[in-house]
């Protein structure tokens, strides 16, 4: 829709039928017209030349009142789901697989997410992507969104130094909420990346079932385990040990494969496990969907202004090609 | 313009007019003359001076008779012009051309004694800027005067309304005008003009179609019905115009002739000599 900011201006636009009456060249009297032979080319010409003073005045007029696309929408279908990613951001991601400070070439759980991601985004340009991450409390990244650019900017943004704990339950309570007020379209699904597990409080346990239920979403774990920690699929040796505080990764496995929703754990134990892993969503979630572009406000007075410039430049040079007596 | 002497020529007209003021053209009128005409009864003509002797003895009625002469007669000479806007458009040269042409007419006219008489003629009439038989210069410069500040009318000349004030008797009419509209508004005149010795007096000037530029764009106004139509020239286009030109002088040539008289091209400034090569070459 095409919008002008100063619509009593738009009254200027009477000015355009001006150069019917004056095609703008100087007039020179003769005594008789009718004894001139008729001559097409010239009668083209004087009209372009009025329809380019048209189009020049009324290119001026519209800039000066400030002609403007408005915000729009557009529905666009493509393949893909809607994606938040939910990304671990506890001291323990800086550490490498074997669980050390990363040296030299070494290269530390959160870099390799964030290369892997990287490529993942690259890869499924018609996903809307949200990013979220959590540590001691959760942290609001991006939201829905397909701005590729945003995207890679807040995946570039992990690099910073990462905070203190793992409190997942408020990550993915966060997560969840992204996904609360978008139409239902295309699969909607939670990547969660993350190194360690806590345990889900009971309160918690039961917001996030009840949130999984009514989002339909499907969940992706992939849990970067480093060396010699508790595996997902570990029994422990000691039944004193199964419970969530000894175990949380273990006891959040269940809880998520308690939900009776769409789940899928990955256990990457290193770099190229994780890039399996991603290759598998990867190829796993290509569901058509539906979703409103949003293009926003194009101001068009420049390109008015642009136009009655290069008008004008033209009606100037046939001004000097105009014969003086 | 008023303080130049104006440029005169000889003219003579192919009609003899019938006059009784003698002057310098040869005429009906039968008095004392060069050229012996006839015989005629002393009653009829009482001037015992012209009694020839011979022709009264061989008169078998016994009557006396008297021999008369053609006696040279004053013509009317009369400028009719055309004072529309096209006359006097554009550069001061066509003013400048009328003027010129009016002075030396009318000083020629005087030259041969005769009367001069002017009628311009706009969109109609003006009494201002008429003269009927007129002899005397300073009428004629107080007209040319005036001239140089009136108003030429921005519409066709209407030369009907110049029929009350034409001249009965033969007499030399030039009829000045640019001849720039259709011909057939001449049609109301052209019956009065078969009486007299006419001279049409084409002006027209070279800047309008020969000088034009060879390239360039130009808007024409037109001066007497205000429309106006530009034009990209160009040398192709310039010969066309040229060649139009060329075309209209061939059509004013073929409708005056068959008037019985051939039109003057007066181009660019007025110029005596032209006249007098003219009425020089004219046969009859």
């Amino acid at each position: 829709m095409l919008a002008v900011d100063t619509p009593l201006l738009l009254a200027g636009l009477l000015l355009t039928l001006l150069p019917v009456f004056n095609n703008g060249i100087r007039p020179t009297t003769y005594p008789w017209l009718a004894i001139l032979p008729v001559d097409p080319l010239s009668s083209v010409i004087s009209m372009l030349l009025r329809l380019c003073g048209m189009a020049t005045i009324a290119a001026l007029i519209l800039g000066l009142a400030g002609l403007h696309r408005t915000e729009q929408s557009r529905e666009r279908i493509g393949y893909g789901a809607n994606i938040v990613l939910l990304l671990d951001r506890s001291n323990s991601m800086d550490n490498t697989f074997a669980g050390k400070t990363p040296e030299g070439a070494d290269e530390s759980k959160a870099t390799a997410a964030r290369r892997l991601l990287t490529e993942f985004v690259k890869q499924r340009p018609h996903d809307l992507l949200g990013i979220t991450e959590y540590s001691t409390a959760p942290l609001f990244v991006l939201p829905l969104t397909e701005n590729k650019q945003a995207i890679q900017a807040a995946i570039n943004a992990t690099a910073t130094p990462a905070l203190a704990y793992t409190h997942i339950s408020k990550g993915l309570g966060m997560a969840l909420e992204l996904f609360a007020d978008q139409p239902l379209s295309g699969s909607r699904i939670v990547l969660l990346v993350s190194d360690g597990a806590a345990a889900i409080d009971p309160d918690s346990e039961l917001q996030l079932r009840q949130y999984f239920k009514q989002q339909q979403i499907r969940l992706y774990w992939l849990f970067l385990r480093t060396a010699n920690s508790p595996g997902l699929f570990d029994k422990p040796q000691d039944a004193r040990d199964d419970n969530a505080g000894a175990m949380p990764e273990r006891y959040l496995h269940l809880f998520f494969s308690s939900l009776n929703i769409p789940y899928q754990a990955y256990q990457a134990e290193s770099p190229d496990a994780m890039r399996q892993a991603i290759a598998d969503i990867n190829r796993l979630e290509h569901a058509p969907l539906h979703y409103r572009e949003r293009i926003p406000r194009q101001d068009l007075s420049g390109l008015c202004y642009l136009s009655a410039t290069g008008l004008l430049a033209l009606l100037l040079t046939v001004k000097f090609c105009e014969v003086r007596r | 313009m008023a303080n130049r002497q104006p440029e005169t020529f000889q003219y003579r007209t192919r009609l003899p007019g019938n006059r009784v003021y003698p002057g310098a053209h040869a005429g009906r009128m039968v008095s004392s003359g060069q050229l012996f005409k006839r015989h005629e009864p002393l009653i009829a003509y009482p001037d015992p001076r012209r009694i020839d002797l011979r022709a009264s003895v061989l008169d078998m009625f016994g009557q006396y008779r008297v021999r008369v002469y053609q006696q040279h007669s004053v013509i009317e000479v009369m400028l009719l012009a055309d004072m529309s806007a096209s006359m006097n458009s554009g550069d001061t040269n066509k003013l400048q051309m009328f003027l010129d042409c009016l002075a030396s007419i009318a000083e020629s006219a005087f030259s041969y004694g005769d009367s001069f008489s002017f009628i311009a003629c706009g969109a109609t009439v003006e009494p201002r800027y008429v003269l009927m038989q007129c002899k005397q210069h300073g009428t004629i410069l107080s007209l040319i005067n005036r001239l140089q500040t009136a108003r030429f009318a921005p519409q066709h000349p209407r030369w009907q309304d110049t029929l009350p004030y034409l001249p009965t008797s033969p007499s030399l009419l030039f009829l000045l005008s640019d001849f720039h509209y259709d011909l057939s508004i001449l049609k109301p005149l052209l019956h009065r003009l078969r009486r007299h010795d006419v001279v049409p007096l084409v002006s027209w000037q070279r800047s309008e179609y020969q000088d034009l530029p060879e390239w360039g764009l130009v808007s024409f106004q037109d001066s007497e019905n205000r429309s106006s139509r530009a034009l990209f020239m160009r040398p192709a286009l310039r010969r066309k115009i040229v060649q139009s030109f060329a075309q209209r002088r061939r059509q004013l040539q073929a409708f005056f002739r068959a008037l019985g008289s051939e039109p003057l091209f007066l181009e660019d400034s007025y110029n005596a000599a032209q006249l007098q090569h003219y009425f020089l070459t004219r046969t009859a």
